[in-house]
């Protein structure tokens, strides 16, 4: 067993595994606060390890693997929403919670928002006609009260970059939730 | 609006907060550990599926506990893992994830001697140490499978003696890296041989529990309190 070398751990790629553990738990967090239902976070949180496990050894050595997690999250919490409206209100209504949402839209007008039965659900709504990386500046700084220097790190951006995304995020999120204002 | 945009934007942000769509703290802690398990369970089902030649990995078995069953599993080189609260299908798929192999149970008839000899060695030693008749562990571990950062902490903190606290970050300190205490105590959360490797023995700065890992799929609860259980077995002094 080799212990205290000197070099940079950074220069080590964990293993899958070890990612995988680590950070599942925040990437499920993540996915939760814009998946309609439990279930649905589960099944985007199976389809990113998925992803990223068939993918991790074509990753260059000195990608950040955290922000490429967020980016694979977001990709695919964004194609299940356009998915879900592309099949059609029959389905939609299954993901509804019985409060009567409509999380169908990709891109919600004020309509679908205004629709939502609660401002949770019209916030998760809301939240999903953001780009990935608003989605996930929001959801560190606003939700998750994160320092920008930490969002920016997380998301593989500068700092004034992650600033952008959250105000480009928040204003669009205002526009939407105007009617719950 | 006639707010500024500075001000406006404040009210927003707490209006977003309030109505943050993520469920309560032990309600997500819940969904969150179902969720891990079965992206695990696919991981080694994705596994299984490329695999080819597909070989033995490691054997288990199930100790008794004073809080109930433990699962135990040797390879060819030493125990391999141990979970403290664990279900048979969570330990069997997260090890064999773990260790690219089939894992089975000790009376298979393909397990070799030697390993059934590790799992004897483990269970008489840890049945000795529940009981209180037992301070030291004489059991050869293998950490294959394990980054080399946790490796490190985790070497760490074998070097505790039975007994003896110390806090993430003096554990830190000790293995050179002072300040990373939190990398510390992520390392500690996955310890693959809880007990034979004393996480438990790490507490808060402030003399308090901590957090536990304990390999297995309690919840933190549950998990806490095996820990205040093998730091009251040790005498250990904690708060709270």
């Amino acid at each position: 067993m080799t212990t205290a070398s000197p070099r940079p751990e950074v220069a080590e790629r964990p293993d899958f595994d070890t990612v995988f553990e680590a950070l599942g738990p925040e990437i499920y967090r993540y996915l939760r606060r814009q998946a309609p239902t439990a279930e649905d976070a589960a099944d985007l949180h199976q389809e990113t390890f998925l992803r990223a496990f068939r993918s991790y050894g074509r990753l260059p050595g000195n990608a950040n693997v955290r922000a490429w997690l967020y980016r694979i999250a977001g990709n695919l919490a964004t194609d299940l929403y356009r998915r879900r409206r592309t099949a059609g209100s029959a389905s939609a209504g299954r993901l509804d919670d019985p409060s009567g949402t409509e999380p169908g839209s990709p891109h919600p007008g004020p309509d679908a928002v205004a629709q939502a039965g609660e401002l949770r659900d019209a916030v998760r709504v809301a939240l999903t006609a953001l780009s990935p990386h608003q989605r996930a500046a929001v959801a560190l700084r606003v939700f998750d009260d994160r320092p920008y220097e930490e969002v920016a790190a997380l998301l593989d951006c500068s700092e004034l970059s992650a600033r952008q995304h959250v105000s480009q995020g928040l204003r669009r999120l205002r526009a939407a939730l105007e009617p719950w204002r | 609006m006639n707010m500024n945009e500075t001000e406006t934007m404040t009210a927003f942000e707490r209006l977003l907060r309030a109505a943050d769509p993520l469920p309560a703290a032990t309600a997500l802690e819940a969904e969150t550990a179902r969720a891990m398990t079965r992206t695990r369970r696919a991981f080694a089902g994705a596994r299984r599926g490329r695999a080819v030649g597909h070989s033995l990995a490691a054997a288990f078995s199930i100790f008794p506990a004073p809080w109930g069953p433990l699962h135990v599993a040797a390879s060819e080189s030493g125990i391999v893992a141990i979970e403290l609260r664990s279900t048979t299908p969570d330990f069997v798929d997260g090890l064999s994830v773990r260790l690219h192999g089939r894992v089975v149970p000790e009376e298979a008839g393909e397990v070799p001697e030697a390993w059934r000899g590790y799992l004897d060695h483990g269970r008489t030693q840890l049945g000795e140490y529940f009981a209180g008749h037992r301070s030291r562990f004489d059991l050869p571990v293998d950490l294959r499978g394990i980054s080399e950062w946790d490796r490190r902490v985790l070497t760490g903190a074998a070097r505790l003696d039975f007994g003896e606290t110390t806090s993430y970050g003096e554990l830190a300190r000790r293995i050179g890296k002072p300040g990373a205490a939190r990398a510390v105590g992520g390392a500690l959360g996955r310890n693959p041989i809880p007990i034979v490797i004393p996480c438990h023995r790490i507490l808060a700065a402030d003399g308090t529990i901590g957090g536990y890992g304990g390999g297995g799929h309690g919840s933190r609860v549950e998990m806490l309190a095996v820990k205040r259980r093998l730091l009251t077995l040790e005498g250990c002094a904690f708060a709270g």
